[in-house]
């Protein structure tokens, strides 16, 4: 589970919560982790924002890992420290408009999501204010399927309570009030995301059986495929194991494994 | 059941999307400036939005009626379909829609009087000679009923135009509207079927065999016209004893002269819908098993194939005449 957020005081809660360790190992962005979670500081504004998602992306195994901004927001309507899941994002009148799946099921506000150049102390409309999801939905939905990125704010300002100065001990404190809320989603989207991630003792099959013999590209392929599916059609991992020890190179592996999967494979 | 709904600017004061809004008014309303905003970009997983899909409201400013590939048919010789609504309510692991479309949300065209006005004139062509409509290709034709209201819309429509021959393809229970109103002759409603034993494997979502072969015959004693539909036949251990007490709990149930039609088809899909599918759901046994590549589909190989259909074929012709069975094939090989 990764999360991105603008400023240090938005990370602080989020660093206490799931004890995050900042990570030495880098030296562009401020990124914190566990074993399960990951946490970039990207700095205000679009650019920084892009930059920091482009980065996080590197770093991720695989597309189906989940991506949360967290993040402060002004709005034209919601009362100061609602929480808001974004379900339109906007950037000036431009037509590249995101829509993040709604895929999540809690019983949280939605609104849309207005990316801005600078702070917007009017609130002209109905709608929330930020200074980064659009450029980090952008940027990550060219990698990540679109169902595991999503957008949640926290109402710092709106028209009854104008930002007039950045507090960052008032953004601990809001963002710390949903941290419960951060959690839960968090929750959520693993489990999504774990529907859809390559099964990893099947992967440590593949790469042992490819690691025996030489496979060419369209073989590495097709090997790949065949033991999943000789594998969710029943065969053993042991027994796909010694189908490929008793072969005598890549070619016949992928022979006598489709010679096994046509014998098994008929729909129970 | 539905908890966000995206609609066009456009459509937004329809009275159908004024009647959606009411109807579900806890759900988010998003709107959007064309439906393809929501619906068409790459990147977004059918397999996750399936768990919680959205409705789109829509309108559809293209052609809206489509001439049906040659070899479909159920005995006339001028087929058409036409998609109220894309995607459906049931997850059937074998179905084309999800290798088609991107997205797993139902898109829903409010526009159904632009639909009548296409099919009304496709069916003026040729005033004597009867045209096909059929509406269950991107959906199921009943099993939202109660969220679209499009049947009993179109039977209001095909009630006034005999020529016009209209099929409802259903897996559902909803049958209502159907209840209601007195039997069309142009009007059949199709009924898919796969084994049970197939059905708790590979249609989530789906009212059993029985439930719906009980559906049927109370259309049937109400005087509507019946079809079932064999599409896909799947391939499975036991395949003859299971299709044989299918067709027979069927036409057990069926008084015969109720079934205008009974269709058969091989399973078989695009290659490029398969290969979509078999990445959302790697280990699903139905595509792990034994298809290949035949032309630009995959399909059974054609011994099993023959052999499946045939036996089906043999199976529902101790049950029906001939000229009330049709066999769908695959376009391309």
């Amino acid at each position: 589970m990764n999360f991105i957020v603008a400023l240090q005081a938005e990370a602080r809660p989020l660093i206490d919560k799931f004890k995050l360790q900042k990570s030495t190992d880098f030296k562009t962005f401020r990124i914190f982790h566990n074993t399960k979670h990951r946490l970039i500081v990207s700095g205000i504004g679009q650019i920084q924002a892009a930059a920091a998602t482009g980065f996080l992306l590197g770093l991720l195994k695989d597309k189906t890992e989940a991506l949360l901004n967290v993040g402060l927001a002004g709005h034209g309507k919601l009362a100061m420290g609602t929480p808001f899941l974004a379900n339109r994002l906007e950037y000036k009148d431009e037509d590249s408009v995101y829509f993040p799946p709604p895929v999540l099921k809690l019983a949280t506000d939605y609104s849309l999501l207005q990316t801005l150049d600078s702070p917007e102390y009017e609130y002209p409309k109905p709608v929330g204010y930020d200074m980064e999801a659009h450029a980090i939905y952008s940027v990550a939905s060219k990698s990540i399927t679109r169902e595991m990125i999503q957008v949640l704010k926290i109402v710092s300002d709106n028209p009854s309570h104008p930002l007039d100065q950045f507090d960052a001990e008032r953004a601990v404190e809001l963002i710390s009030a949903q941290t419960p809320l951060i959690e839960k989603i968090s929750e959520q989207m693993e489990s999504l995301s774990n529907e859809i991630i390559n099964d990893q003792d099947l992967q440590a099959l593949v790469e042992e059986i490819q690691s025996m013999h030489r496979f060419t590209q369209t073989e590495t392929h097709q090997i790949e495929r065949d033991i999943q599916r000789a594998a969710c059609l029943g065969l053993e991992a042991n027994d796909i194991l010694s189908l490929a020890r008793s072969s005598a190179n890549g070619k016949s592996t992928i022979s006598s494994l489709r010679r096994e999967i046509k014998k098994i494979g008929i729909l129970a | 059941m539905i908890s966000t709904i995206y609609f066009e600017e456009q459509v937004a004061d329809h009275p159908r999307t004024l009647h959606l809004f009411e109807k579900f008014s806890l759900a988010d309303r998003i709107p959007c400036t064309h439906y393809k905003e929501v619906f068409n970009p790459s990147g977004q997983n059918f397999r996750i939005q399936k768990k919680k899909p959205a409705l789109i409201l829509a309108g559809n400013s293209g052609k809206k009626v489509h001439p049906v590939p040659a070899t479909y048919g159920i005995g006339g010789r001028r087929n058409f379909y036409f998609s109220h609504m894309l995607n459906c309510l049931y997850d059937c692991r074998y179905c084309f829609l999800q290798g088609m479309y991107p997205s797993a949300h139902y898109l829903l065209f409010v526009n159904y009087e632009d639909f009548y006005e296409e099919i009304e004139k496709v069916a003026m062509q040729t005033p004597t000679e009867p045209s096909w409509f059929f509406s269950g290709y991107d959906c199921d034709s009943l099993a939202l009923e109660s969220l679209s209201g499009f049947a009993v819309s179109a039977l209001s429509i095909f009630q006034d135009h005999p020529t016009a021959q209209l099929e409802l393809r259903t897996k559902s229970l909803n049958t209502q509207v159907l209840e209601k109103h007195p039997p069309l002759s142009n009007v059949v409603t199709a009924f898919s079927f796969t084994p049970q034993e197939i059905s708790v494997q590979l249609e989530q979502n789906v009212p059993s065999v029985s439930s719906r072969i009980k559906a049927m015959r109370s259309l049937a004693e109400k005087g509507w016209k019946l079809g079932i539909r064999l599409d896909p036949v799947i391939d499975c251990h036991q395949f003859t004893e299971r299709y044989a007490s299918l067709i027979s709990q069927i036409f057990g149930e069926i008084p015969g002269d109720a079934v205008h039609s009974v269709s058969l088809g091989p399973f078989r899909l695009p290659h490029p819908f398969f290969k979509r599918m078999e990445k959302l759901y790697p280990s699903e046994p139905l595509f792990a098993g034994n298809l290949e590549k035949r032309g630009r589909s995959v399909s059974y190989e054609p011994e099993i194939e023959n052999q499946r259909i045939e036996t089906c074929r043999k199976l529902l012709l101790k049950e029906i005449p001939s000229e009330k069975l049709f066999l769908c094939q695959p376009l391309e090989d």
